[in-house]
């Protein structure tokens, strides 16, 4: 039986993986995959607490995860295409309409 | 043994996502991590999440992203400079909680007897799926119902922002003409 921190520990190291990749790339779809990295290391907490704590409320909190990133894939996408039909470009150092 | 073959795939290729130079290519990789990681829920007996997960994520999510690649220009993109200039110095970061993990939480775990409560409740009930659609349509419903709001209205907001591009480029040229 593998021990609970294992599955914290590759948790983490995913969502470090994920952070990185969020602060260090320039181009906003692999941004927007990097935060799929980060909801998927969330997930794999929950089960694991939910395996290991024998509760069921771990893995009905994952589903509402997976909801939400469904969702935000979406919306996210569909922003991204029109910034690039605006914008010609998908560099996030080149979206700076917003800044005052 | 399992876990970490499953681990060290997962982990090898989210680390492709983040450093391969073609988008294409970190896509793929992420379709690898997400299929290990569902694999890994199988290994945590949640069947019907592993399920899910292959789904939803290697299913749809994936298909959108690469329709979005399919929409922009990847060449022109796989040009360009991959990282920012303070890259470096946030790898380093990484790189040293990444290490700490390694040396400080996992030498020191312990080995905790198989949990049996939540099986055995799970083989009563008939099931894992049984029992997460019990509490999901009896304690959670609250919960079920906002989500499928949630997922309407993120609907709603997509096929809005996909109508009619046009119009938007045509009001933020005015926009950028008065300013």
């Amino acid at each position: 039986m593998v021990p609970l921190s294992w599955y914290l520990s590759l948790s983490a190291v995913l969502f470090i993986i994920g952070i990185v990749g969020v602060l260090v790339r320039r181009n906003v779809i692999v941004v927007f995959m990097s935060v799929e990295l980060i909801m998927n290391s969330v997930n794999i907490n929950l089960i694991a607490f939910s395996h290991y704590l024998s509760s069921i409320t771990g893995q009905i909190f994952t589903i509402f995860v997976i909801t939400v990133a469904a969702a935000e894939a979406a919306l996210g996408l569909a922003l991204i295409v029109v910034v690039y039909q605006n914008k010609g470009s998908i560099n996030v150092d080149e979206m700076n309409v917003m800044r005052w | 043994m399992a876990f970490l073959i499953l681990a060290a795939i997962a982990v090898a290729s989210a680390v492709m996502v983040v450093s391969v130079k073609n988008v294409v290519h970190s896509a793929f990789s992420l379709v690898v991590t997400l299929f290990s990681v569902g694999c890994l829920f199988i290994l945590l007996r949640a069947e019907f999440l592993a399920a899910t997960q292959i789904l939803i994520y290697v299913g749809s999510i994936m298909i959108l992203i690469i329709f979005a690649l399919m929409l922009i220009d990847i060449k022109e993109a796989n040009r360009q400079r991959r990282f920012h200039h303070q890259s470096k110095f946030v790898i380093g970061i990484g790189i040293i909680l990444v290490i700490e993990i390694i040396l400080f939480i996992i030498p020191r775990s312990e080995f905790i007897e198989s949990p049996e409560k939540l099986i055995a409740r799970t083989a009563e009930a008939g099931g894992n799926i049984q029992i997460i659609g019990q509490s999901l349509f009896t304690d959670f419903i609250f919960a079920f119902e906002f989500a499928s709001i949630i997922i309407l209205v993120a609907i709603v907001a997509a096929i809005f922002l996909g109508k009619q591009p046009t119009s938007i480029i045509k009001k933020s040229s005015v926009i950028k003409d008065s300013s």
